[in-house]
């Protein structure tokens, strides 16, 4: 019984990934992310520009 | 100062993923890294975060949330009462939580984000889910192995800081 809830909830946790990873994907393909430091980059270069910091 | 610091974390993030994608590394090798990227991307959404809060409430002291203060009025010992213990009253007052009190949390900060709709439903739940991944940096509260630390979750994590940004 034990053994089947463990079961039950890694199988959730891996829905729970792949589903996160195809959003991620998605809001990356929207936003005109190809890479990770893209995102670094535009944070940064949004950051720099901030007035009155 | 926090600004500067938080560029400074984002080349951090950078050269660590720079790293990753430039050397030969083994998957286990891999998830080290990318554990101490997203540890790094977790403070600097926490960070942004308490910026977004500060923005949105009034100065000098920031309240984001109404919280219950409880104060002993009186201790009424156990043997006037016949109980198995003394009885202890306490008077609850409803005060504010200033943004730099002990009790204003990353999690609390997430929520107020939530409730004044400046982020979305899934947006929060990115947020709660870096919340929980940042405090597995507390190693004595881990109750299986420490790994499963790969690229999709970094991009997750990087996510938020693409969304909060806009709004700092």
């Amino acid at each position: 019984m034990v053994a089947k809830k463990e079961k039950t909830k890694t199988n959730t946790e891996t829905k729970e990934l792949l589903r996160e990873a195809s959003a991620t994907s998605g809001y990356f393909k929207r936003e005109g992310f190809s890479e990770l430091s893209q995102i670094v980059d535009y944070a940064a270069k949004k950051l720099r520009v901030k007035p009155s910091r | 100062m926090i600004w500067e610091n938080i560029i400074r974390r984002l080349n951090a993030v950078k050269c660590l993923t720079a790293h990753i994608k430039g050397t030969r590394l083994s998957t286990k090798d891999k998830s080290s890294y990318y554990r101490s990227a997203l540890i790094i991307i977790c403070s600097i959404v926490e960070g942004l975060a308490y910026e977004i809060v500060k923005k949105n409430t009034p100065p000098p002291d920031h309240f984001f949330e109404d919280t219950q203060k409880y104060s002993e009025v009186c201790n009424i010992r156990s043997s006037v009462l016949g109980t198995t213990s003394d009885v202890h009253l306490y008077r609850r007052q409803k005060v504010g939580l200033k943004i730099n009190d002990e009790g204003a949390t990353f999690a609390r900060y997430n929520l107020f984000l939530k409730h004044n709709r400046i982020v979305s439903s899934g947006q929060y739940k990115t947020l709660d889910w870096m919340r929980r991944e940042r405090n597995r940096l507390h190693i004595q509260g881990l109750t299986k192995a420490d790994v499963d630390y790969t690229k999709i979750k970094i991009k997750r994590a990087a996510k938020a800081i693409s969304f909060l940004i806009s709004k700092v």
